[in-house]
């Protein structure tokens, strides 16, 4: 953990410079403060547990859920200086919001935030989209038994045969696509009529946002402060990239294009955003949200694959969700951010490839009802490669289905028990979890603390899929029976 | 002379000019006319008001207690008109917050309204104007504007932006800017300048700050000289 929480520590040093370069001199200071705090407390881990030689799977993925925890309260140091929250709970609460990519904010004044504070904002899903424990064995992690690290983060999938050999594609990857995002949001910023430095600027931070489908944004107005169609189709396009899984990402790059076409996360999506965005067009008819069909189709398929990809980009404000578009409207985005993205990438929720496997596996056990029950099936699905699919498999997926779907019931429960009604409090308990970050409004700095307690942990385990939760679950019992 | 007359949760609608007046107490005793929770203040040529509300579907007065006018009263009836028309000519150009405008869209939408606010972050040019993004309290609201005022702050980290009056056309969902909800503005003018907003270094933070990284650069010393001995 020592060693996860030393690799953190460097990443205060980005905003360091960044306060340095605009003259934010009593932010600097605040970033020492958490820099130095990071290395203590990183120091002291390794004194206690020292330098291991190699982990065990359990340990990995214990090691890893709780240094989200640590790191939490370690990025928190310079959002809570910085004067933008009422308490150290607010900050705690976007620091997860930003580790956890959801992208919720309690930060108040938003848009008197300084370059920093902004810079440490967006950098922080940035990183922690591709996972810290990723970031920690490209760069620092010499042991071996890396891969329960690598799974603790909700990451399954390994690109190449070696686990430090596919962090490093994914964080090659990443590093070229953010050059060629920021290029083209640069480009946009421009042309809709955005000065060359707040075109910069905002256009990185804007990327970030999207490619690690967080949904942090530097206005209060989140892309509504725009009024450009061209931010909103660049955002749009990195959050999409952003929610398509890296396996899929790197097929492409090496030239298997047709796995876009044949792959069962993308087909689950498509199908899927099609159905969502079907419930929200009823809803906003039924509704009468929009009088012309442009602003019907803006609106209506921007916030489907902003919710689907679980990126919480809003071209409208929170309130009118639940004023101007009905519990349908509600409803619809809801079961996007249930869903969620790709596995294997920066989004969350249930993902597609679960939703595939049990879409695949009711049509499969349709087919079989009419068969003798002699006959041996051989149920396989496309993902990059042909996967046999077995009942382990499909158990895993119905545990983590369940696992998110209690933990969205739970959040809604308490938010009802805080006086707030069911839909909001569904909407807001799912876009926790799921990572989204859209709101209709619950969220805020005077929300209760135990709720702001709930959400954090909402999106701490959803973002960790569960896995680690059950491996700490699992090391206290043991412990316990010795 | 000892009589009251007290109006209570009147609620004078006029829907044409948009105006309403909302839990506001009107109330005469003695021989005065008070008015009550109702604050008026001046703008331009010193009159504003706030917190009371101009409605306009029926006109309809419940007066309570007394329940008649004194008719006697010439003075207290003149009064009374005056305070109404007064309310009405300065209510129609009360400022708005974002809230008012979202919780009941239906009623704003498409009329003229007047915020006040700051200006945050920066311009957008756009093909026939600009947008300027105005903090109105409760939120920002988007005002697009054909001539940009000459701003000389945006509301950000080392500056607080320039106060704007605007009066103009409120729309919900605006067809013309792809359903956004915004303001197109008629008029807009500053009411005050925005100023450069200190950041002093808190002496605490400059402490902390040594103190830590000094333990820091102790700690990493004594790790890198001891660590084999401890870790065996």
């Amino acid at each position: 953990m020592g060693i996860m929480i030393r690799g953190f520590a460097f990443f205060f040093l980005i905003p360091l410079i960044v306060s340095l370069c605009f003259h934010e001199f009593s932010e600097a200071i605040n970033f020492i403060i958490a820099f130095a705090s990071s290395i203590i407390v990183a120091y002291l881990f390794l004194f206690i547990s020292g330098e291991p030689e190699e982990l065990s799977f359990r340990s990995g993925m214990v090691i890893v859920s709780l240094s989200w925890i640590v790191a939490m309260f370690l990025g928190a140091i310079p959002l809570y200086l910085s004067g933008h929250f009422s308490s150290y709970l607010d900050a705690c609460f976007d620091s997860m919001s930003g580790l956890a990519t959801v992208g919720l904010t309690i930060l108040q004044d938003l848009d008197h935030t300084s370059m920093s504070i902004n810079m440490w904002r967006f950098l922080v899903p940035y990183i922690c989209g591709q996972g810290i424990a990723v970031i920690t064995i490209v760069f620092l992690a010499r042991t071996a038994g890396v891969y329960g690290m690598y799974t603790g983060e909700g990451r399954e999938e390994k690109i190449l045969p070696n686990i430090t050999h596919t962090v490093r594609i994914i964080w090659k990857v990443s590093l070229i696509y953010l050059v060629v995002g920021v290029s083209i949001l640069f480009a946009l910023g421009i042309k809709s009529g955005i000065s060359p430095f707040y075109s910069f600027w905002h256009g990185l931070w804007l990327y970030m946002s999207s490619w690690a489908t967080c949904g942090f944004t530097p206005q209060s107005t989140s892309v509504l402060f725009y009024h450009s169609q061209w931010i909103e189709l660049g955002t749009t396009i990195a959050l999409v990239i952003g929610a398509m899984n890296f396996s899929l990402h790197y097929a492409l790059w090496s030239g298997k294009r047709l796995e876009l076409f044949r792959d069962i996360e993308i087909r689950t999506f498509l199908l899927t955003f099609i159905t969502i965005f079907s419930i929200l067009c009823i809803g906003l008819i039924k509704e009468g949200a929009y009088p012309d069909l442009l602003s019907f189709f803006s609106k209506a398929i921007y916030h489907t694959l902003s919710a689907h990809a679980t990126a919480g980009f809003a071209t409208i404000y929170s309130g009118q969700f639940v004023s101007q578009w009905g519990e349908l409207g509600m409803l619809a985005l809801i079961i996007g951010m249930w869903i969620g993205g790709c596995a294997g990438s920066t989004a969350g929720g249930v993902k597609c490839l679960r939703m595939g496997i049990f879409f695949s596996d009711f049509w499969q056990n349709i087919r079989q009802i009419g068969l003798p029950t002699t006959a041996v099936f051989q149920h396989k699905l496309r993902h990059i490669q042909d996967i046999v699919i077995n009942d382990r498999m499909i158990r895993s997926a119905v545990l983590i289905f369940l696992s998110f779907t209690i933990t969205y019931l739970l959040g809604a429960i308490i938010g009802v028990i805080y006086g707030y009604p069911f839909v909001p409090s569904l909407f807001e308990s799912v876009s926790t979890a799921s990572g989204t970050g859209l709101s209709v409004g619950i969220t805020s700095k005077d929300m209760p603390p135990a709720m702001k307690v709930v959400y954090i942990l909402e999106m701490w385990a959803g973002r960790l899929e569960f896995i680690s939760i059950f491996a700490i679950l699992n090391f206290i019992i043991t412990r316990g029976k010795r | 002379m000892k009589e009251e007359v007290r109006i209570q949760e009147s609620e004078f609608r006029s829907q044409n000019s948009g105006v309403r007046i909302q839990e506001s107490e009107v109330r005469s005793q003695n021989s005065g006319v008070r008015i009550q929770e109702s604050e008026v203040r001046s703008q331009n040529s010193g009159v504003r008001i706030q917190e009371s509300e101009f409605r306009s579907q029926k006109s309809e007065f419940n007066i309570l207690n007394s329940g008649f006018w004194i008719l006697d009263s010439g003075f207290c009836i003149l009064y009374s008109v005056f305070c109404i028309l007064f309310f009405i000519i300065a209510g129609s150009v009360h400022s708005l917050c974002l809230n008012d405008l979202l919780s009941e869209p239906k009623k704003y939408d498409h009329q003229t309204i007047e915020v006040s606010g700051e200006i945050i972050g920066f311009s957008i040019k756009k093909k026939n104007g600009w947008f300027i993004n105005v903090d109105i309290g409760g939120g920002v609201i988007g005002v697009f504007t054909k001539e940009l005022p000459k701003i000389k702050h945006y509301g950000k980290y080392k500056e607080k932006g320039d106060v704007v009056r605007v009066q103009g056309v409120f729309y919900n969902t605006c067809k013309e800017h792809r359903g956004e909800t915004d303001l197109h503005s008629q008029s807009i003018e500053i009411i005050k300048r925005g100023k450069t907003i200190p950041h002093p270094i808190k002496k605490a933070n400059i402490i902390a700050a040594i103190t830590l990284s000094f333990l820091a650069i102790l700690l990493v010393l004594f790790y890198r000289r001891f660590s084999g001995k401890i870790t065996g």
